[in-house]
């Protein structure tokens, strides 16, 4: 005899679950819950207890003595080990996973006011490190799955809810208005709204990226925003508010030091028999004030202000979530800004008992404005050295450039960098839809069938202007001329996705597949218009002179076929072995070499589900996984490069015709990733201790890779670098890289009492990288920076052998304190006199020569490595509290053994120009009174003190304190009167104090636009600020 | 139930499939331009590649190497000594080779001579599959004599240099190391591209401002001389001047001041600038050698980074027009040229205490060069947003071809009272009633390398002139020039060239080449 | 709070004189804010460097505009306040332009510049011969010139801060050959052609007429003929002013048709041209036989006075 009984599964929150899985202990009988939670189960008469068990939840046992229904409620397990994994095309329990995925949850990137979720990520994840490229509000952050995959791209795929998101944000480069480009990559997460998402996962290894295919080599960030459950709808309100600042200032002297270093300068500059005469201004130093600190006029406080409301809830078979979000940041620099509205929509309905359709759709438009910044005549750059006795402005209370001091011109003739920050504009933004539309048809028990149709439209707006500016009573020109450049670009993505699911477990087998298919295709198409000498200054393309050579379009578009097939079978929770496939055809290559086929293979053993580990007393858990599997990378730096394109020119002095662009590949092809992981999962003493291990190869071959030719071959030896319109030349696959590494995760639960709980989580990452070989022998790439005057010179090396964008320069061995050391015999490359090389010069190492062997002179063979920016590893160390009401959580981040070019002591430590502004170090130069001095002499004759060397590669390792938050919820005896459900406030401060030996602002450097080859070169950087935020989060 | 799904279902996944599955759904080709299949099947299309190489290919050398190299080494301009200019190593000798100009210098001309090879190799290819090939041989002869123009100039300029004659092909091989080979050699190189050109251009160019059968012939008497074979430098340079083709400008003044002498009748071969193309379609000199009273608010710029040397000036004779015509010094006006503070024509004004405000402007000698300076485009001169001009720069002009046939004449000789030299000679000496039309009666060696140097002045070729002498008069010049600057008070800040090796007659190889062709620093070998 | 600028006290002013250009500093208490300082004599506006004053000091320059003597500088902040700093100007004559540069005795000379309000004496250099002081202001100064030996000179002006000798070169018309004063040289004949030559009262720069040449033919030119030449071992310089016609007008100039020069008439203003005689001499003409003013295509009208061979 059996009886019905009914209940409703819910979670903590009272939102339903669907598929919890309900048993009578002892018995068979099993059911299991529909979307609303409910179920309906007939159990013997003699049963007592039923067992509830939901993936990521912890299992309980219900009593159902004496009663007809149950209302069970789940709660989330803190144990990492059941939580559900989105593994791309499906999700499986981590318990299942046999290849390395990281995940991350909402709540774990709560509180930090950023503005998109890839800033968040910092320190948060093994393996996967993460850095600001500069502090502009909503400036690049640069993402590395486990080091760096390829010399080209290496920003990971990122996966929004199954839509990729492919397109980059970046800025109308600044050069378009003259001066510098500045940084122009800029976050392409800021565009989303970060409190949407509900969690995070990395794919890491390519047993795990292989279903990506084509794309997935750099690694997979699948997004999973929040959705909205069935019960009682919910309203939240969100709101922060934040002050931001600059972290230190650089000791550059003021106007008083200054005068002191100018008097000292007099005698030697005669000395060496040059011509320098005394300014009567400067001639006592005492009274004379500080002079204009230009970093205090550049650098303000920021200001960042976020509010959010969402709605969710849902009936029966309709499930919603909707939210909007205003974001507001303005920049420690000035003239930079950040802002973003935001809104999202989902929907899920249970439109037949088999099938469920839902729609999810996301608008933002977020707008940026970009200060000039990293460059040596940028703002940034230029408050360093602009001389202390310029004012910002006139006495007319208009921007000047120079003043003059008696017949001596101070400060920046071409430019204000105030000025520039204020009034140049150059804005970039982006309005954006993107979604899907989805069903899912319920075959049988075990076989699904999911549709998708995905789209993201994309609307960028960049302009760049800059006025017309001259000081009415000087009339020195601030800006000129004046100039507009406006670009439209639209993109139009669309996806069409279908695939089965087969997921079936009978007796100690459980099996798991997927197969599908994917079209995918984009068309974009950009105009741009370029207008100078705007009458009244007015901002619009109508109002000035267009500038033909400035002005034009493209368009383009890719499509991309794909098949992929996954299946995972496990046996008795003990064994699982998991293969996956995918085939892509994609229109980046040529009909020789369209196809590539990817692949991978992963196997777990979990050994405490073995008979004979049933006992072990410490291991609660212990699993081995080991995989193998191929991924690849599309990327390629030119545009249909398997064909010779010719290049249409305009403007020619006999008339618009073509040229070759490039020397096609036919056979261009694929980067192909392979990566080899074996990873060990544990956790111990009553799962007080968790604790993931990652050890990995990963080797790239075939990079795509631009031919580095010597600059005498005549094509672009700077591939790829349209800018000069020199013929590409041709895109090859060669090359080899390898990284090594391994990835801690480790998780205390320290204390776990009702109400004083404290979590440690720390997070290891180390790699090694090397470039096994290019396209050929002796072949490089160079990371160029933009010398004082606009020239680029060599800083960053990638060659065979070494790590990526290593260092490159002379080596240092001192200075020169007496005439012997001059006069060795040595060619010091200049004649030796006091306008030559001279006492108080650097002597540099004569390494080599023309023969591989020192030779008795210093020059171009003499340069080498002189450092690797590579970090030797990273780590993140978070500790969570909470007491009663309260959370606390303090967070630190660390880089270790990593190296910087800090190129800005090349202006500030230049001793080259008695106009320029100077470190105060520099009062502590070579002088033939001070003999010992570490800095060199002043030098105006010759540049040998300014060779690219060893003197500027800093130490870039850091611990910092990154994020200190405190939090309090709200007893609910006190909300509930005001029919709020949760009211938490909190408190929170990021960036808080870095512990380094590096002396710049900031030795989170990053790289250059996003360009591995270009890493941790301090050049005008725009650091990270440091903020104070307070905010709330109210539920009702 | 169940029967009906799937085919719901299934049918969802035909239609996607159906979708994709069309052949052409992964073939994009660009949508933004022809591919090399489709293309140079017409005279038209290969002319205006061929056009392409009068322009931007050379900006880079143009902008400020030009002056740094052809005048700065010369001792007849000085360079400003920020970094922009090697911190004014050319003033002194002291090039080094990360030296940006040394860079941008050897980049531009190999830019030049690459893309040329480019499309003579191309042309090449497309002639087994054409039917007419005519206008295809004369795309050839014209980027040949680019190419030899851009070796002769980089032979000059670095000496034993390497040569590339397929780009395509080196950069397949996997191996990019190529040696230097011997001067002569780069050479003679340049001299059979010359040759190409001069026996397959036509006699009258097919546009104006392209380059002809006699440009050709007058690079090869440039080049003879400078190889001291001065039997075939004189050939070539009659040659031209029998042709009864060109004759001198007679407004010296003009020719190097407005666009509207461009391609004039003494022009043999000139870069043709753009100003409405921008920066590096247009004529960027008068950025950098105006001084900022003439342009900065105009455009911003006019940074007279380069100006002439006392030395220069000192060396016009005192009746010699060319220094006015050449040079801004204190009081020179141009009513035409006006601009915000200067309404009715700019002055040159040095009497200011500093080193520029508004309207004064007092460089180290308080003067610049007028050469391919065109003003604030108040008289209709058409300028881009930096203020870079549409004015041709002239790289051979017949008055070079006269001079050539006089020194030629002249050959090894101490001195020549030839007529048809001195009627040469005589022709440039005397344009426009300079000197009076005094003539000069005797030649010599000096006072033909005299005229060179004040004639072509800030045009970008002094330095090979001496260069070409050998080092041990180039060491007797240079040293003994003043390169010093005027003090605030009008004294000499005196300055002095050390040019005490060999090597320094050509400039090194850029350490950033020398880094991935370490063979550049082996000896050089023999092309030939 | 403290401002720096609410009581300014000015301690002490270094150096207590000066001249243009001279660098000073004030120093004192609450000097911050400065927004003014005026040099109270012609109450003379002085350009400074706002980054250059602090609470305790002020540095700037004596304007090159300052008028000579002992004043006040009257300093300014931006709260209002005022307060005054005795100081001596040192202030030379300084001589922008002179009109005209040749002189007879009696004739008068008009300098412009500046400091000339307290000018004492004008002593022609290398004599002792003065001129007559008839007008003076702070910028112009009108002198009434006396006969002197000289045949050039330059002026030596002394006023309240001292003396100073101008640069400007002024040739005494009596001891110059005139080719033209007031009238042609007898023994001179006028072969101009497409030219009528007659005399002017109306535009005149010294003396009671000028050379009105009335030109009437493209390339029309003004020849003067000598039967006897003139030996020009004694001459140095060649004079002369030309007032030019309502647009600019380029002028072929040479003596006996050799080494033509160019000379850019300007509009509607007199313009003075000294040439150095060498450029003739060393072509080879010792004497003057023909001067030649031909004009450079169409006619106009031009005014010419006191043409000049100067020793
Ligand atoms: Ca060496
Ligand atoms: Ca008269």
């Amino acid at each position: 005899q059996t009886k019905t009984i009914s209940g409703i599964i819910s979670d903590q929150n009272g939102i339903p679950l669907e598929k919890a899985t309900i048993k009578v202990k002892g018995g068979k009988a099993s059911a299991t819950s529909d979307a609303n939670g409910s179920f309906k189960l007939a159990v013997p008469d003699g049963a007592t207890t039923l067992e509830v068990s939901y993936v990521g939840m912890k299992p309980v046992t219900v009593s159902i003595e004496g009663k007809q229904s149950v209302l069970v409620t789940l709660n989330v397990t803190d144990s990492k080990l059941n939580e559900v994994v989105v593994i791309g095309y499906g999700t499986a329990r981590r318990s299942d996973v046999s290849s390395a995925v990281s995940s991350i949850k909402a709540k774990d990137l709560k509180d930090l006011p950023v503005a998109g979720i890839d800033q968040a990520l910092q320190g948060k994840v093994a393996g996967v490190s993460i850095t600001n490229n500069s502090g502009q509000p909503g400036g690049g952050v640069s993402i590395r799955v486990r080091g760096i995959t390829s010399v080209n791209g290496n920003e990971p795929l990122y996966v929004i809810d199954g839509v990729p998101i492919l397109t980059n944000t970046t800025s109308t480069s600044q050069d378009q208005l003259g001066g510098k480009a500045g940084q122009t990559q800029q976050s392409v997460m800021a565009t989303l709204n970060p409190a949407d998402i509900a969690s995070i996962d990395i794919l890491k290894d390519a047993s795990a990226q292989a279903i990506y295919g084509s794309l997935g080599a750099n690694g997979v960030v699948l997004i999973t925003t929040k959705r909205g459950r069935s019960g009682e709808g919910k309203f939240s309100y969100d709101v922060y508010h934040g002050w931001q600042n600059i972290t230190k200032k650089l000791p550059v002297m003021n106007l008083r030091q200054y005068a002191e270093y100018y008097n000292s300068i007099v005698p030697e500059v005669r000395a060496a028999g040059g011509g320098l005469d005394t300014i009567g201004e400067l001639k006592d130093p005492s009274v004379l004030g500080k002079g204009t600190d230009w970093q205090n006029e550049i650098y303000q406080t920021g200001k960042i202000d976020n509010h959010q409301l969402a709605f969710s809830g849902g009936q029966g078979k309709t499930v919603y979530y909707f939210s909007l979000n205003y974001f507001d940041q303005t920049g420690i620099l000035l003239g930079s800004k950040f802002n973003r509205y935001a809104g999202r929509f989902s929907l899920d309905q249970q439109v037949k008992s088999w099938l469920k359709a839902g729609i999810s759709t996301n608008l933002s438009r977020s707008n940026q404005r970009v200060t000039l910044a990293d460059g040596v005549e940028t703002p940034t750059a230029i408050v360093l050295y602009n001389s202390p006795a310029t004012p910002v402005k006139g006495p007319n209370g208009q921007y000047i450039t120079t003043t003059s001091l008696g017949s001596t011109t101070f400060g920046n003739s071409n430019s204000n960098p105030i000025a520039t920050a204020l009034l140049r504009n150059v804005k970039a933004i982006q309005s954006k839809a993107f979604g899907n539309i989805y069903t899912d048809v319920q075959f049988t028990k075990y076989l699904s069938l999911r549709n998708e149709v995905n789209y993201d439209f994309q609307l960028t707006e960049n302009s760049a202007f800059q006025p017309y500016y001259v000081n009415e009573a000087t009339n020195q020109v601030v800006l000129a001329p004046s100039r507009l450049r406006e670009d439209r670009n639209t993109s139009f993505y669309w996806a069409l996705r279908n695939y089965l699911t087969y997921n079936q477990s009978f007796g100690k087998h459980a099996i798991n597949a997927v197969v599908g298919h994917e079209a995918q295709a984009s068309h974009w198409d950009n105009k741009f218009v370029s207008v100078t000498n705007l009458t009244l200054n007015l901002q619009s393309s109508n109002a000035g002179t267009v500038d033909v050579s400035q002005t034009g379009g493209q368009k383009g578009d890719w499509s991309m076929e794909s098949y992929f097939a996954r299946a995972t079978y496990t046996y008795d929770n003990r064994y699982s072995l998991s293969g996956s496939i995918r085939r892509d055809g994609s229109s980046s290559f040529g009909p020789n070499s369209r196809w590539g086929n990817f692949s991978a293979v992963s196997a777990g053993w979990t050994v405490t589900n073995e008979k004979f580990a049933q006992n072990w007393k410490i291991v609660d858990y212990l699993k081995f996984r080991v995989g193998a599997g191929s991924a690849g990378n599309q990327n390629s730096p030119v545009q249909n490069a398997y064909s010779t394109n010719i290049r249409l020119f305009s403007v020619a002095p006999f008339g618009a015709g073509g040229v070759p662009a490039n020397v096609g590949n036919p056979n261009l092809s694929w980067e192909a990733v392979k990566t080899y992981n074996a990873g060990v999962d544990l956790s111990f003493i009553k799962k007080r201790i968790e604790l993931s291990v990652d050890l990995y190869k990963k080797t790239t071959t075939n990079m795509i890779l631009s031919t580095t030719l010597p600059v005498f071959v005549g094509l672009d030896p700077n591939p790829p670098n349209a800018a000069y319109k020199e013929i590409e030349p041709p895109v090859t696959n060669a090359g080899e890289m390898t990284n090594t590494g391994i990835d801690i995760n480790l998780t205390t639960y320290n204390i776990q009492r009702s109400d004083f709980t404290w979590k440690t989580n720390i997070i290891f990452s180390r790699y090694r990288n090397e470039l096994v070989k290019l396209n050929a022998p002796g072949a490089l790439l160079r990371g160029a920076e933009q010398d004082f005057t606009g020239s680029a010179s060599v800083v960053n090396i990638t060659q065979a052998g070494r790590a990526v964008g290593t260092f490159y320069g002379y080596v240092t061995d001192g200075l020169f304190r007496n005439m012997s050391e001059l006069n060795n015999g040595t060619n010091w490359g200049l004649a030796v006199g006091p306008q030559g090389i001279y006492l108080g010069d650097i002597r540099y190492k004569d390494l080599s020569g023309p023969d591989g062997k020192p030779d008795g002179k210093i020059g171009s063979e003499d340069v080498t490595f002189i450092g690797d920016p590579n970090p030797k590893f990273t780590y993140g160390i978070t500790n969570s509290f909470t007491y009663k009401g309260f959370d606390f959580s303090f967070f630190l981040q660390g880089v270790q053994g990593s190296k910087i070019f800090n190129w800005t002591r090349k202006y500030t430590e230049s001793l080259s120009s008695v106009y320029l502004n100077q470190s105060t170090k520099v009062m502590e130069r070579y002088t033939s009174s001070n003999t010992g001095a570490s800095i060199p002499r002043y030098n105006q004759w010759n540049n040998n003190n300014t060779r690219n060397s060893d003197r500027y590669i800093e130490d870039g390792s850091y611990l910092r304190i990154q994020n200190i938050s405190i939090g309090y919820n709200f007893p609910a005896k006190w909300i509930n009167k005001a029919k709020m459900s949760n009211a938490r406030l909190y408190l929170s401060a990021q960036n808080i104090k870095t512990f380094t030996n590096y002396s710049g602002y900031d030795p989170e450097i990053g790289s250059f636009n996003k360009n591995v080859l270009s890493q941790n070169v301090d050049n005008g950087h725009y650091p990270n600020p440091r903020t104070i935020t307070v905010g709330a989060n109210i539920e009702f | 139930m169940k029967t009906i799904n799937k085919y719901i279902a299934y049918g969802i996944i035909g239609v996607a499939t159906l979708a994709s599955c069309n052949k052409s759904f992964l073939d994009h080709p660009s949508e933004n331009n022809p591919t090399l299949d489709t293309y140079y099947n017409t005279a038209d299309q290969v002319l205006k590649a061929t056009g392409y190489l009068y322009n931007s290919v050379w900006y880079d050398y143009q902008d400020k190497a030009f002056h740094a190299i052809g005048e700065t080494l010369a001792g007849n301009m000085l360079t400003e000594t920020g970094p922009n200019y090697g911190s004014g190593s050319y003033n002194l000798f002291t090039v080094l080779s990360t030296d940006p100009l040394v860079s941008s210098c050897w980049q531009s001309l190999y830019k030049v001579a690459g893309t040329a090879t480019v499309l003579i190799n191309t042309f090449e290819q497309k002639k087994g599959k054409a039917t007419e090939t005519n206008y295809l041989n004369q795309g050839i002869a014209e980027a040949r004599f680019m190419r030899g123009a851009a070796y002769f100039t980089i032979a000059r300029t670095f000496g034993d240099v390497p040569i590339v004659t397929d780009p395509v092909a080196l950069a397949g091989s996997g191996n990019y190391s190529v040696p230097r080979y011997f001067q002569k050699d780069v050479l003679q190189f340049a001299l059979e591209d010359f040759r190409f050109a001069e026996q397959n251009l036509p006699a009258v160019p097919a546009e104006k401002g392209r380059v002809c059968k006699y440009s050709a012939a007058g690079m090869m008497a440039k080049l003879y001389l400078y190889r001291k074979d001065y039997d075939s430098a004189k050939i070539y340079a009659q040659r031209v001047i029998s042709s009864g083709n060109y004759d001198l400008y007679p407004d010296y003044a003009q020719m190097f001041t407005s666009s509207k002498a461009n391609n004039n009748v003494e022009s043999l071969f000139a870069l043709q600038w753009i100003a409405a193309g921008g920066y590096s379609y247009a004529n960027p000199i008068q950025v950098y050698a105006a001084p900022s009273t003439l342009l900065k608010p105009v455009v911003g710029t006019g940074y007279s980074s380069v100006y002439p040397t006392l030395d220069m000036l000192k060396a016009y004779d005192a009746n010699d027009q060319r220094r006015q015509w050449s040079v801004m010094e204190h009081g020179f006006k141009r009513t035409d040229w006006t601009n915000i503070n200067f309404p009715s024509g700019f002055v040159y004004d040095t009497t200011g205490t500093a080193y520029e405000d508004a309207t004064h402007f007092r460089n180290g000698t308080r003067s610049n060069s007028l050469k391919y300076v065109v003003g604030t485009g108040s008289n209709g001169e058409a300028l881009s947003s930096n203020g870079s001009s549409d004015i041709c720069t002239y790289i051979l002009r017949y008055a070079d071809v006269l001079l050539i046939y006089a020194e030629a004449v002249l050959g090894n000789s101490a001195s020549t009272a030839d007529a048809s030299a001195l009627t040469a000679f005589n022709k440039v000496h005397n344009r426009n009633h300079n000197f009076s039309d005094v003539p000069v009666t005797s030649l010599t060696k000096a006072i033909i390398l005299h005229e060179r140097r004040v004639e072509f002045a800030f045009e970008g070729d002094s330095w090979f002139d001496i260069q070409r002498q050998g080092f041990a008069y180039a060491k007797s010049v240079i040293n003994a020039q003043e390169r010093g600057t005027l003090n605030g008070d009008g004294t000499v800040n005196h300055a002095a060239a050390n040019l005490n090796s060999e090597s320094q007659l050509f400039l090194p190889i850029p350490q950033s080449e020398t880094v991935s062709d370490p063979k550049l620093l082996e000896p050089a070998v023999a092309y030939y | 709070k403290d401002t720096g600028m609410d009581n300014p006290s000015a301690n002490k002013l270094s150096p207590e004189k000066g001249s243009g250009g001279d660098v000073l500093t004030l120093t004192g208490s609450d000097l911050a804010g400065v927004t003014s300082i005026v040099f109270e004599t012609d109450s003379v506006r002085c350009l400074f460097n706002p980054t250059l004053n602090t609470e305790n000091a002020v540095i700037f320059r004596v304007p090159d505009t300052a008028s000579g003597g002992q004043q006040n500088i009257i300093f300014k902040n931006s709260k209002g306040k005022q307060w005054l700093v005795p100081f001596n100007v040192i202030a030379v004559a300084n001589i922008t332009n002179a009109f005209p540069l040749d002189f007879q005795a009696g004739s008068t000379i008009t300098l412009t510049g500046i400091n000339l309000e307290s000018v004492s004496k004008v002593m022609l250099d290398g004599t002792t011969d003065v001129a007559t002081i008839v007008s003076k202001e702070k910028k112009k100064l009108v002198l009434k010139m006396p006969s002197t030996t000289a045949n050039t000179c330059k002026l030596v002006i002394t006023n309240s801060s001292g003396t100073m000798t101008t640069t400007q070169v002024f040739t005494y018309i009596t001891n110059a050959y005139g080719i033209f004063t007031d009238a042609f040289p007898t023994g001179m004949d006028d072969w101009s052609w497409s030219l009528t030559n007659s005399t002017s009262s109306s535009n005149i720069i010294a003396g009671t007429s000028s050379l009105q040449a009335a030109y009437n033919g493209d390339w029309g030119g003004m020849q003067l003929h000598w039967g006897t030449a003139i030996d020009l071992t004694p001459y140095k310089y060649v004079t002369f002013y030309i007032k030019g016609a309502d647009v600019d007008k380029k002028m072929k100039f040479n003596f006996n048709w050799t080494n033509d020069q160019t000379l850019t008439i300007p509009a509607n203003v007199w313009t003075y041209y000294k040439i150095d005689l060498g450029i003739f001499k060393n072509n080879g003409v010792s004497a003057l036989n023909t001067f030649v003013m031909q004009i450079n295509e169409s006619p106009k009208t031009l005014y010419f006075d006191d043409i000049l061979l100067v020793k």
